[in-house]
Formats: structure tokens, sequence, C-alpha cells
């Protein structure tokens, strides 16, 4: 409903991203007690870029976050916007930082103008000004006709807007938000992701973003932090984190994935199980007698029925087993098929097309792959 | 249903009853008929009118104090969590485990001409001390404002707790200093526990008998020693009965202009 309206940018708003900075977190630490909450953090987040803190709870990406705004002080590191360290400033005017809070933090007692003039107010604009600014934020969130309502009589969708907007209509140089959609039902949250993805773009404001949801932060980022126990595993694109992840952590957070391990052997190969080994792609450069995991999302694989004839051996791009499971989806079906080795059951979603034969629960099966599609993962060094 | 009727029936009998018999008594004629003759002498009354101008002032005078004091005692006990909280709570609820006569006592012993504070004052050579502290309106509004600030602080603290903090985070990260955020969302929150408390203060220090008696000075008099003083000196009781019925509908009145104006709702639910 939001999607096929004009952009902004012909509505007349003249919000600019213009003041947007880059932001550089440096070897940022915390401890509470003997509990360290962060170890290490480093992230550059260019101007005008989206950046993601992803990660499961506890990893520290709201700590992050909460540090980047100034509310909590790291034990060591730095924090800079643009060229000015702002490590000791305080959250506030100088700190210039628009905050979006997990349940939007709007004031209660003021109207949607009210609350979204606030930060003009507190900047003394003139009246005229003020007035200006926030017809042009509450156009750009499409609020403009809920100016005179209170935010107790907004749905969740406009209250997050009613944050958004106030949280830009200052121009800050950054914007931070601490996972806005968690409160969200799926359908709304969709569509106020790709509004936020365009307001972004056309603003070309500097983001850094928090939530646990893995395909929130695909549809948004242009990179992606994924956090784990006080520090960040992987930083990279969407792309970069999905196809390559470095560790089997950052491999399972992301997507669903088939982890075959095994040793890489001297003629290019990974034995996966006794006298089964599977072709390696010439890019992959595997360390013979290394140990190294194999990773295939399911969506590459191929799965279908065995008929007789077929030769049953293992193969270098295949492997054998029976369907274990299977369950239509909507855009795919998918199967659980279980084979030899891995002792994993291989998970494969494959695209639901009318010629497509269906198989069934117990049917015997093959799974194919093209080798390209394999990305080798490095095992112990202890990052498994 | 049967627990209603209890209810009901346990009401009826200790409550409205009673009341409904000073009604009676209030518009009971001498000669066993019906008149409003007893309303007619208190609108004529010259010594019943100061009486009552002294009553509404002490008792705005004590909510005005008890607001003062309470406020930012409030904001800080709100502040406060797990042990130190139930202290605050027991702390504050202590002074209802006492009589307010005895409480009313321990004022005459702190404030009388040789009392603790005036001692500690004449002792530190304040000028002008020792002062009259005692038996007269200054006694009345301390005693009183002591005796209600509970009640206030009760109020305050309930409605402070339930403030979000991050919405004074937000506004830091706006751009607004200390001074602003609390004038314009740390108040603004808290209203409904000021109203509800200046409520209860100005119905309770109305009807307020114990402390105008003993800390009061005969220029002091406020409506409850009337009523007392109608009944067990000149043993009139219908007399009693009308005053009684005046002060039950200033009280009443005042509680639906603040129900009117102030949201009876929001005083229900102090963060709706």
């Amino acid at each position: 409903m939001m999607q096929d309206r004009p952009a902004a940018g012909h509505r007349g708003a003249k919000l600019q991203g213009a003041r947007s900075a880059s932001v550089h977190l440096e070897a940022i630490s915390k401890s509470f007690g003997a509990t360290c909450i962060l170890s290490g953090v480093d992230l550059e987040v260019a101007a005008g870029e989206f950046v993601t803190l992803l990660g499961p709870s506890g990893s520290g990406k709201t700590s992050t976050l909460m540090v980047a705004a100034g509310f909590m002080l790291p034990d060591h590191g730095r924090i800079t916007v643009g060229d000015r360290d702002v490590t000791h400033v305080p959250p506030g005017r100088e700190r210039d930082m628009g905050i979006v809070f997990q349940n939007y933090a709007l004031f209660p007692h003021m109207t949607v103008a009210q609350n979204v003039s606030y930060p003009l107010k507190v900047r003394r604009l003139p009246r005229a000004e003020v007035s200006r600014r926030v017809d042009e934020a509450l156009r750009l969130v499409q609020l403009d006709m809920l100016a005179d309502r209170k935010p107790a009589k907004l749905s969740g969708g406009q209250q997050q807007r009613v944050a958004l907007a106030r949280a830009l209509v200052f121009e800050p140089s950054v914007l931070l938000m601490d996972e806005p959609m968690g409160a969200l039902d799926v359908r709304l949250k969709e569509e106020l992701q790709w509004e936020i993805r365009r307001l972004q773009r056309e603003l070309g404001a500097t983001v850094i973003y928090v939530t646990h949801d893995q395909n929130e932060a695909m549809l948004l980022s242009d990179r992606i932090a994924l956090m784990r126990d006080g520090r960040i595993e992987q930083c990279g694109s969407p792309q970069e984190l999905y196809r390559h992840p470095k560790t089997l952590f950052a491999a399972q957070f992301l997507g669903d994935s088939n982890l075959l391990t095994g040793t890489a052997t001297s003629d290019g190969k990974l034995e996966i199980g006794p006298g089964q080994a599977i072709e390696l792609p010439e890019t992959a450069a595997a360390t013979a007698g290394a140990r190294y995991a194999a990773l295939l999302r399911p969506e590459v694989l191929l799965a279908e029925p065995l008929l007789p004839g077929n030769d049953p051996a293992p193969g270098a791009c295949h492997l054998f087993g029976t369907v274990r499971d299977m369950a239509f989806v909507g855009q795919s079906i998918r199967y659980e098929i279980a084979c030899e080795s891995p002792a994993q059951p291989i998970l494969v979603h494959q695209v639901a097309r009318a010629t497509h034969s269906q198989m069934s629960t117990g049917q015997a099966a093959r799974v194919s792959w093209d080798t390209d599609d394999i990305h080798l993962i490095p095992l112990g060094d202890g990052n498994d | 249903m049967l627990s209603l009727a209890v209810i009901l029936f346990f009401v009826g009998v200790t409550f409205l009853l009673p009341l409904f018999n000073v009604l009676l008594l209030s518009i009971s004629d001498p000669n066993g008929g019906v008149s409003l003759h007893h309303f007619r002498a208190l609108a004529t009354s010259v010594s019943l009118r100061p009486v009552l101008i002294n009553t509404a002032v002490t008792a705005l005078q004590v909510t005005f104090f008890c607001v003062l004091i309470g406020y930012p005692a409030a904001m800080f006990f709100a502040r406060l969590e797990g042990w130190k909280a139930n202290l605050t709570g027991v702390a504050i609820l202590f002074p209802f485990l006492t009589s307010s006569l005895v409480r009313t006592f321990v004022f005459i012993v702190l404030l009388g001409r040789n009392g603790v504070l005036n001692s500690v004052l004449v002792s530190l050579g304040v000028p002008g001390a020792p002062f009259t502290l005692l038996f007269n309106h200054i006694g009345v509004v301390i005693g009183m404002t002591y005796v209600l600030l509970p009640y206030m602080l009760l109020a305050l603290i309930g409605t402070m707790r339930k403030i979000d903090h991050t919405l004074l985070d937000a506004a830091r990260s706006l751009g607004a200093g200390p001074v602003r955020i609390f004038l314009t969302i740390y108040v603004p929150l808290s209203l409904p526990g000021v109203a509800a408390g200046a409520i209860i203060t100005t119905i309770l220090g109305f009807g307020y008998f114990v402390t105008p008696a003993l800390m009061g000075g005969p220029g002091q008099r406020m409506i409850a020693q009337s009523v007392e003083q109608r009944i067990l000196i000149m043993y009139d009781l219908p007399g009693a009965a009308s005053i009684s019925v005046l002060m039950l509908v200033v009280v009443l009145s005042t509680y639906a202009v603040a129900a009117r104006y102030l949201g009876l709702s929001r005083l229900m639910r102090p963060q709706g």
C-alpha cells in the first residue's frame, strides 16, 4: 500500500541527508563486573551506508548500539563520527545521533506533531521553520493526516514511523535503530522494511540497525556485521555473508545450511565418509589432510527420485538416500533426505515447478549439485 | 451473587444507613416535621463562615506543602530498587501504624517554645528564635502536612515508578537538557499522580479534626471541630448533621470537579 505511492522525492520532501557522516567504532570493550559483554568490536560505517548488527540475543548487538549512541560508556575503544571523536560526548545535541528505540519511546502526552517537533524546539528553531520541517517529515513517512493524534491512538506501524520521523527531522549525522520491527506482525514488517530501505536510500542517511532477524538484515543492509559473544564474527555484504561465511556459526546463523565435514584429499576432493568423497571446486584451494566443512545451501541442491537402473554408487557431486520427510511451503518443497553420511539429514529446498514429480516419504532419492556451489569452511582452529 | 449481597448488606448497614440517618436528621424539624431550617441557620451563621474559609485555606495550604515536599522526595524514592524500595515503602507506611493523636503529640514536643526545634535554633543563635510554632496557623499546617504527606508520597511514587525511562533517554538523544526533560517529559507524566495525591490530601485535610484541635489556637478552628462542638457542647444534633451534610457536599463537588477536569480515568490509570 505504500510502495505504489510516488517516491518521497516527488512529494516535495526537502529533508537532506547531506549531513550524514561516517561512523567508526574502534576496539570497543565493555564489561560489567566479571561479565564481558563487548570484547573488541571494530566497525567502520561509511557515510550513507546502512549497516546491520545481526546476532542471537546476548551477542552484544544492542550493547554496541548503546555504546554508539552514548548511553553506555565503553571501557576501552574510540568512537568517531566523521572526524570528530565522540567517545565521551553524552547523547544529545553535540553527539547528534537520531535514535529509534525498540519500544519507539514516543512521548505519550504529546501529539504526533509535538513529538516530531520536539528536537526542533529544543534547538530553538523559528516557529515557521519548525512547522515546515515537521510537515515535511510527516509527509515523508505518510503520517501528515495523523499529526494531531496521540501515540496511543496509532497502530504499531504508525508509531514506528512517528519514531522514525522524530529521529530524522533534525537531520542527525547518524541514525541508530534498535530492533524497530520487534513488536510488529509479519506482513506489516515487510512493508515497513521496504519503506525504511527506500527512505534511507533517498536521504542517503548513515544507519546502524540492530536486529536478530536475518531476512530483515539481508533486505535492508549494505553490509551486515554478524555478532557473537561480544565481538563481530564476520562483516560483509548480505551476499558475501550468505555465500562465503568464514565460520560454521556464520554459515548456520544465516539461512539453512548443509555442512558436509571431512578431510581434504590430495586429488582435490573432500572425504566425507568411509570411501565417500565429494569433488571440490577448483578455486577452493584446500590443503590436503586438513579438515573442512563443505557448505551447500538447500536451494542449490536438486533432489530426484532414484529410478531403477540408475547407479546407486556414491558419486563426486551427488549423494543417495531416502526421503525422511517432506513439506510443501508454497515457494518451495522442502525435503529432508537421510544419507549414510553425513549423519545429519540433507535439507533440500526445491522450487515447486509443475513438471517436477513430487517425492514422498520413504522413497529412494538422489541429491545432486553443481560443484561450484560448494563453499569450503576450514575447521579445527577453534572457530566451530 | 451471594458475596455481592453480603457486601451490599454490610455497606448498607454500616455506611449508607447511618449516612441516610444524618441526612434525615439535618432536615428534621424541632416539631418532628421536615424543614430546611438548619441549613438556613448555617447560611446566616456569622460564626461558621470564617471557620469554613479557614478550613478550605488550611486544606489547600497543606496540599500545597505536601506537593512541595512530596514531589522531590517521591522522585528520589521512585528511583530506588530492591530492598531500598521496600524499606522506603515500609518507612512511608509506618506512621499509619501509630495513631494520629500520638503523632500530633510528637509534634507538640518538637515544636513547643522549649521544644527540640526551638532549642536547636536558639543554640545556633538564629535571630528571632524561639519561634511560636504551636497553637497557631503555622502549627496546624506543619502538623497536618506531616500527617497527610504519606498519602501524597504513595500517589506520587506509584505514578513516577510507571514513567518509562527510555522516554527520558529519547528526549536526551533528541537534544534536550536535564531541565527541559524534567519540565516537558517528567512533570507532565507525573501530573496524574500529583492530581490524585492532591485530591486525597485536600479531602482528608478538609475534614481533619485531631491536629487542628490539639495544635491550633482558637483562631484556627476547622469545620470538624464545629461539628464536635455542636454535638458535645451545644447538644445540637440536627445542627451537627447539617454541617456534616455541608462538608459532604463540598468534598463530593470538589471530587466531581477534579474528576471532570483532570479526567477520572486518568486518576485510575496514571499512564492512560
